[in-house]
């Protein structure tokens, strides 16, 4: 058995030796057979490899691995066959490992493919366990649970066969808005997929839009039984240093546990033992998503959305929705629970009440087509649900309300249903969505100055720097949408002083003066110079605004910005506009993130205007 | 206020993505005891070392001579701010991106066995059947392995392989990251890949 302190004393004895002759070693290792000798075959063969320069080891790692970290081509190629199945080629990277389309030699039929990464599959009870799960929620035969064809392995390579769904993930689909009829009959379709796993004493783990595929025809398939279950616990095999090597996992491994915070329950995160609640709450987020445009828990790090998802409460539904129909709001919320006992208890319960609503909804769009005209819900009702939601029903007052909020719910959901469907669900989105959402992407490129010189080339700001005197910018936007665009500088001022402000954009420095941007446009401002700062000091704020339509209170000042006038705004009048506005639309803060490489920022917002303000120090 | 220069500035016509301070910036804030630093850092470093591998490989093919800097190195000399860093974070700057490497290389190596034992009837090129003849994917893997149960009775030894092999520095900057004498890392570095070849040799 091998110890620190064997192995201390064989290294003592190894250095010992190395640093004799050849005559004075046989000698040494000689006596030691006679004081150690369960320690000399060990030292003999240490000294042996010692003299032995052609192992591994004795070159850098990267002369070995430059090119199996270089080579991003997919595991297998078009034409490959993996047991009978014909690789036909790539149809994405799932959470976990690539997926292929394949054609099954036997019954000949489409597959999908699913190679499971080898680190997934060396614990093999593990595996067994996956493979348990996965069988049983593929024999519950529900219309909504992927069918698994076979579970298989040659060698060293394990696959998973599923049945091939020509469809799109809900990951995917989401990026166009889905009308509430939709958003319903997705979220009972996964519910009741999870219904019959919970049943059969299946938890899933991971429901999140990846894990959601939408058929043409209108199905819902939930992929990925089980999966999660390999994943679970797959940072606790290194040695030292163990909270970077789990972070270096979760960050290069797609799919372990910190790989997907958005879609997870508190107490997975806190890393507590499971039940079905856990998917009560993941579905709880999808639906939220859905209806909002929006994960309801972010935060620029991974560690700040963990924050986020066990210590705050999402934004309200109806910030980014404002007629959604409070029932769906209370769902949504009672799934969205913190503390699982406060959340539906089980899947059914949740089950239930969709489909209660999606009933509702049914009936209110028969009188939604009576002829008689519709009043408006009254905000204060259609809000009541979710203030009063967790506590106890008790006054004859709350009775009221609920009546009020039923009656304003039917009402609301008659105006929202002939607004808004123009098919049964599922189906297409009509034409006009009910949410609307503005993204931008920014950038910033900054060059130094010293001494009055440049300093180094313009770089991509990547992080909060503190711009020194004669620091110089420039601001790129892009964005998928078209839209008016207005960049508004705020000035560093004194809590008791009017705040300063002067037009960056439009200017006729950029884009010809026009604010209108068309889709994917990306400018730069400005053109041909930079932008820089004055003497004084402090906090700059740069507001961004991306309206759909012309926004009027900025479009009174755009004037200004001319070389003479240099942008500012100095009427008192419409400065104080201009700040009024600002405000008024910069609550609740958009949502931002940041791409792969930490150089563009992505804002989203609900509505149809977006204002994002970006802080810059000048000190 | 922020205003448009007057138009003396040179015009640029580039955009290089150079080193800024954000690398830097990072690791400080991480070295305090600040975990999201980490969180960020990883992704910039490991994109880093994604992409010199790739140019390395090019650059190999090219000129067929083997580069003497190391990936870590160059990565290092890409991302961090040379003129404002200081000497400890550039040694947490080396340790982090030698675990990183060790990760990416191990993970990689398990990956490309799999499917190449999975896909038996696969009809490799000539070349790729002579790169691969001698396995440096299982000898990685059994490397691995072997340093982790290196590391169950000498963490620190373990430790110095990896700053050595995986992140290729040198002996001093190793004794500098590990703050160890020169001397001793010497004597763990000798003693540890006695060790190692012996248990690659087995």
């Amino acid at each position: 058995m091998t110890t620190p302190e064997s192995m201390q004393r064989l290294e003592e004895l190894f250095h010992e030796a190395v640093g004799l002759g050849p005559q004075q070693r046989a000698e040494f290792i000689a006596r030691l057979r006679d004081s150690n000798p369960d320690l000399v075959a060990e030292l003999e063969s240490l000294m042996s490899a010692h003299e032995q320069p052609d192992s591994l080891i004795d070159a850098p790692a990267y002369e070995a691995g430059a090119e199996m970290i270089a080579d991003t081509q997919p595991a297998l190629l078009a034409g490959q066959v993996v047991a009978h199945y014909t690789v036909v080629g790539p149809l994405g990277k799932g959470g976990m490992g690539e997926v292929y389309l394949a054609n099954d030699a036997k019954l000949d039929r489409k597959v999908a493919l699913k190679l499971l990464p080898a680190e997934f599959t060396n614990h093999k009870e593990r595996l067994r366990r996956f493979i348990q799960e996965a069988k049983t929620a593929s024999s519950l035969n529900h219309p909504n649970i992927i069918t698994i064809h076979e579970i298989g392995q040659t060698e060293n390579l394990h696959f998973i066969a599923t049945e091939f769904i020509d469809g799109q993930t809900l990951k995917r689909r989401k990026y166009t808005k889905m009308e509430l009829p939709e958003i319903l009959e997705v979220s009972i379709q996964v519910a009741g997929a999870l219904q019959a796993a919970h049943a059969a004493g299946i938890i899933h783990r991971d429901i999140k839009p990846e894990n959601i595929m939408l058929r043409p025809d209108g199905y819902v398939k939930v992929l990925d039984f089980g999966l999660a279950k390999l994943t679970e616990n797959s940072g606790q095999s290194r040695t030292a240093g163990s909270e970077i090597d789990t972070m270096i996992r979760a960050r290069t491994t797609p799919g372990t546990v910190l790989g997907t915070v958005n879609y997870m329950s508190p107490e997975q995160a806190r890393g507590q033992a499971l039940d079905q609640r856990t998917d009560v709450f993941s579905l709880g987020v999808v639906m939220y998503e859905l209806a909002a445009g929006h994960v309801p828990f972010t935060g620029a790090t991974k560690i700040d959305t963990l924050v986020s998802l066990l210590e705050k409460e999402p934004p309200p539904l109806d910030v980014a929705w404002p007629d959604m129909p409070a029932e769906f709001q209370r769902i949504i919320s009672k799934s969205l629970r913190k503390n699982r006992e406060e959340r539906y208890q089980t899947i059914k319960d949740l089950l239930i009440d969709l489909k209660s609503f999606k009933e509702e909804l049914a009936f209110s769009q028969k009188l939604g087509r009576s002829p008689s005209p519709l009043v408006q819900p009254g905000t204060a009702a259609a809000k009541a649900p979710a203030q009063t939601e967790g506590k106890p029903r008790r006054s004859a007052l709350l009775i009221l309300v609920a009546v009020i909020v039923l009656a304003g719910l039917l009402v609301g959901g008659a105006i929202w249903w002939r607004r808004a469907a123009t098919g049964a669900a599922p189906g297409p989105a009509p034409a006009q969505p009910p949410v609307v959402q503005r993204t931008v992407n920014y950038w910033l490129t900054v060059q130094k100055y010293r001494e009055e010189k440049p300093y180094g080339e313009p770089f991509r700001l990547r992080d909060d720097i503190n711009f020194e005197k004669d620091y110089q910018l420039r601001l790129h936007i892009n964005s998928s949408q078209g839209g008016h665009l207005y960049v508004i500088n705020e000035g560093p001022s004194g809590a008791d002083q009017a705040p300063t402000f002067n037009v960056m954009f439009p200017s006729t420095t950029a884009n010809h003066g026009s604010a209108l941007l068309t889709q994917n446009q990306q400018i730069q401002i400005p053109e041909q110079t930079w932008f820089k700062f004055d003497e004084q000091q402090g906090t700059e704020r740069i507001w961004l605004v991306w309206a759909i339509n012309p926004v009027p209170e900025l479009e009174a000042v755009k004037g200004v910005a001319n070389p003479k006038d240099r942008g500012v705004i100095s009427s008192p009048g419409l400065a104080a506009a201009v700040n009024q506005f600002l405000k008024a639309h910069s609550s609740p803060s958009p949502s931002v993130e940041r791409d792969a490489d930490r150089t563009e920022t992505i804002v989203k917002a609900p509505g149809d205007i977006l204002v994002h303000v970006i802080k810059l120090e000048h000190h | 206020m922020v205003f448009v220069a007057t138009p003396r500035t040179p015009r640029m016509n580039k955009l290089e993505i150079l080193p800024d301070q954000s690398i830097t910036h990072l690791l400080v804030k991480w070295g305090s005891g600040d975990k999201a630093a980490l969180d960020e850092l990883i992704p910039l470093v490991y994109n880093e070392l994604r992409k010199l591998a790739a140019s390395y490989l090019r650059r190999r093919s090219a000129s067929n001579t083997l580069q003497a800097t190391a990936l870590v190195h160059e990565a290092y000399v890409r991302l961090a701010d040379q003129s404002s860093i200081s000497i400890e974070h550039r040694a947490q700057f080396f340790g982090l991106a030698a675990k990183i490497m060790r990760d990416i290389l191990v993970d990689h190596a398990r990956k490309r066995l799999a499917t190449k034992r999975g896909g038996q009837q696969l009809r490799l090129s000539l070349t790729e059947a002579e790169r691969f003849g001698h396995k440096p994917e299982v000898e990685l893997i059994a490397l691995d392995e072997a340093l982790k149960t290196l590391a169950s009775t000498n963490p620190q030894h373990s430790r110095v392989v990896e700053l050595r092999f995986f992140g290729g520095l040198t002996i001093e900057e190793t004794a500098q990251v590990m703050s160890l004498s020169h001397a001793t890392t010497e004597r763990y570095w000798s003693f540890s890949r006695a060790w190692l070849r012996r248990e690659l040799a087995a």
